[in-house]
């Protein structure tokens, strides 16, 4: 029996507001709030409301044959739990039919995977699994990383932290000529992957309403007649859950496409299933090897880190703010973690990226920014600020426990200054 | 034109690395090395201190009467040539050296004055300890000049201040008495002529020759004209015969100092906000108001009062931020990114 597993992410950022040091404190000194809920409200009503109702809907509908997975990241949910919680409740709702797995990923939807070290990064998918826990009721299995990043030592530590399976992005690349339709295993810790169809995904996320494109208009019908012909086992189609609405606009049909996809697979003898369904149906055929400085992605033509990381400023800034961990843990300070943590979030190196061909277009699409340039040096002036306020935190810190040691020392407890000051 | 003033701005800056923050943590502290490519402006300053060095034998030579601002960087530079020094020294009695503010800074626009007036106090010590000359006319940071200046200028003890001039002026004098402080205005015109057009192949001046420029200066109505360039700018064989052509027209070359003596100011009622360019070139964009705004607040946590710091402030830093540059945004990052190292060193 063949199957077809749809992941969806959701995911919205905190984004930063154009930068300049005043009086404000804590989030709001670096987010803009306003632009966020904004957005937030935008997006809920064209896309994540409407959507939601309707997979509701074709859930009730094919009774429980029609299955789909989401990954949801962190920022999500906060905006969530601050302007529209119901809409969280009906994520919840879905997750109580039986129909839907949640996946895991970084809380903030971060590039802490790139780091060095793995700390940082599992930190946060714990903090996302407990948040999935709480607000969602629901423990995810399997993982996917921030933009499907993956290769070796992703996968290990997602492997280590008893993770079922883990999706990327089927890229040539690494697949050469194999198949994306099977489900294969790590090399070194033996984690099955899912590979994204990247073909059959993108003739839906970003096709699908593309007069240039021989396939148009595209329908239910002959989309999952594609799908039926694929050779393998399994077809995996990941996308923004943002396409239905948002970045396909209701005008286009993509509802109406949706609505009419259950039936179309089904009837044509494909099965709905969700990743943890895939891996343990199938058995794997093979084993990927992805090294740490060969990194793929599901983003751009490149399918690498080089949309986060590709010119001098992306990197630059990325380097400030991964040098700044050990600082940042050190003071202690929640409110400084969580601003830190937002600043790993993938979306704020993005609007920098510099390549204007073919992709330029999507990333100055999802950017509030007028160029990459100025989304570089807002960034960059956020970075002089925090770390000046982290040092500032820092310096508060050691002087406290300074006075501490000193008190402690006239009850015959002798230790050092951390920094000399009396 | 009766008289010009020629005057030179004799600068180097330290041009900043191209810098990766685990440099800077790396680092137990803050270093030039760190911070600036002393490779790339050692050769430069050796490359130019040779040319200043054949400028000068020719103003040696001849007896020229300039004036010349020296900044306070390229006598910091002068350590990697000596000569450069000695070579201005044997100029005193006949040329004039004005003050500025040491590091080439824009700090005259801080709200606090402070670092100001530091600055202006460290580059006159300097002139008087290295060349042994009391400075008593004042050139600002890209001519930068107000009414502020102005007042601290004169608790100073200058006499005079060089700035910047303007088509409004006319055919009066660019020589005007602003309540005991004269002001002498640049003409912004022939100035920049001088110093950019005439290398530009494109300019339908071009070539510029010195007959052509004395013609032009001696059109104009007046009793004293100021030019004020990079003292890069110029050759050895331009500068001689253009002193040559102004002597043929009947007019003198005179230091700051001499015009003032030998003219009457007029009275300038103006509005006192003067600055080369407007300042579009080095304040015009986001990043460098951000840049000046981050220099401004370590200012005022105390941060100041090491060379790294004075360097930082350099206008050079802001020029390379200008929207014509050819990487403004990558330079901007790497040069906040090179604050932000600094400035938690000094949290």
């Amino acid at each position: 029996m063949r199957s077809l597993c749809f992941y969806f992410q959701v995911h919205q950022p905190h984004r930063l507001r154009w930068f300049w040091p005043d009086d404000r404190v804590g989030f709001d000194r670096y987010f803009d709030s306003h632009i966020n809920e904004k957005t937030f409200r935008k997006v809920a009503s064209k896309c994540y409301w409407p959507t939601n109702r309707l997979i509701m809907e074709l859930i009730d509908e094919h009774r429980g044959r029609f299955r789909v997975s989401y990954s949801i990241t962190g920022t999500f949910i906060d905006q969530c739990r601050e302007w529209d919680r119901d809409l969280l409740d009906t994520f919840s709702q879905l997750g109580e039919s039986g129909s839907v797995e949640f996946l895991d990923e970084t809380y903030h939807h971060s590039l802490a995977s790139l780091f060095p070290s793995k700390d940082e990064f599992v930190e946060q998918i714990r903090e996302h699994n407990a948040v999935m826990r709480d607000e969602i009721h629901y423990t995810p299995k399997v993982f996917r990383n921030t933009e499907l990043l993956y290769n070796n030592s992703i996968a290990s530590t997602i492997a280590g932290l008893g993770y079922k399976a883990i999706l990327t992005e089927g890229t040539e690349h690494v697949l050469g000529t194999r198949s994306a339709n099977h489900v294969y295993t790590a090399s070194g810790s033996n984690l099955p992957i899912l590979f994204r169809n990247y073909r059959l995904s993108d003739d839906i996320a970003y096709r699908f309403s593309s007069q240039w494109w021989n396939g148009y208009p595209l329908t239910a019908d002959k989309w999952a007649q594609w799908a039926a012909s694929a050779e393998g086992e399994v077809v995996n189609i990941f996308m923004d859950y943002e396409t239905f609405g948002e970045h396909q606009w209701e005008s286009t049909g993509i509802f109406e496409f949706l609505r009419h996809l259950p039936g179309e697979v089904l009837s044509r003898g494909l099965e709905f299933r969700t990743p943890s369904e895939v891996v343990e149906m199938y058995s794997p055929v093979g084993e990927i090897d992805v090294f740490d400085l060969s990194t793929i992605s599901w983003a751009d033509m490149e399918r690498d880190t080089s949309a986060w990381l590709g010119n001098y400023m992306q990197q630059r800034c990325f380097e400030e703010i991964k040098l700044l961990e050990p600082y940042v843990k050190e003071t202690g300070d929640r409110e400084l973690l969580r601003i830190w943590r937002s600043l790993q979030t993938s979306d704020h190196y993005y609007y920098m990226c510099t390549k204007w061909l073919a992709d330029g277009d999507v990333h100055s699409y999802f950017s509030i920014h007028t160029s990459p340039f100025d989304a570089a040096v807002n960034f960059m002036a956020v970075v002089v600020d925090f770390k000046l306020m982290v040092f500032k935190r820092l310096k508060e810190v050691n002087m406290g426990l300074c006075r501490e040691m000193h008190a402690s020392s006239t009850l015959g407890m002798t230790r050092p200054c951390l920094d000399g000051s009396r | 034109m009766r008289a010009v003033c020629l005057c030179f701005q004799v600068h180097q800056p330290f041009r900043l690395r191209w810098f990766w923050p685990i440099e800077g943590y790396e680092s137990d502290s803050a270093s030039l090395d760190l911070y600036f490519d002393q490779g790339f402006n050692r050769l430069v300053f050796e490359e130019m201190s040779e040319a200043y060095i054949r400028l000068n034998r020719v103003i040696q030579d001849r007896g020229l009467k300039c004036t010349f601002n020296l900044s306070g960087t390229l006598l910091d530079q002068s350590t990697w040539n000596p000569e450069l020094i000695r070579s201005f020294r044997k100029l005193r009695g006949v040329v004039e050296f004005l003050s500025s503010p040491y590091y080439n800074s824009l700090a005259s626009l801080f709200e606090e004055k402070d670092e100001f007036v530091r600055q202006v106090r460290m580059q006159r010590d300097a002139l008087s300890d290295l060349l042994g000359v009391r400075s008593t006319v004042f050139v600002n940071t890209e001519l930068i000049h107000n009414s502020v200046i102005a007042r601290l200028l004169r608790e100073l003890g200058f006499s005079a201040v060089l700035s910047e001039g303007g088509f409004g002026l006319g055919e009066r004098s660019s020589l005007f008495d602003d309540d005991a402080l004269f002001t002498l205005f640049r003409h912004p015109v022939l100035s920049e002529d001088l110093e950019f057009r005439a290398h530009d192949t494109t300019w339908c001046e071009y070539p510029l020759t010195a007959s052509k420029f004395a013609g032009w200066i001696a059109e104009i109505a007046g009793d004293v004209l100021t030019l004020y360039v990079d003292y890069g700018c110029v050759s050895d064989e331009f500068l001689g015969d253009l002193v040559d052509e102004l002597g043929l027209r009947g007019i003198d070359l005179l230091t700051v100092s001499e015009a003032i003596s030998e003219f009457d100011p007029s009275f300038y009622d103006g509005a006192l906000e003067l600055s080369r360019l407007n300042l579009k070139h080095c304040l015009s964009n986001h990043m460098q108001h951000l840049y000046l705004h981050e220099l401004e607040r370590l200012s005022r946590m105390g941060a100041g009062g090491d060379k790294i710091f004075g360097y930082l402030q350099q206008a050079d830093i802001f020029f390379e931020m200008g929207d014509g540059k050819p990487y403004p945004f990558d330079y901007a990052v790497n040069a906040l990114s090179i604050l932000s190292d600094y400035a938690r060193r000094r949290v």
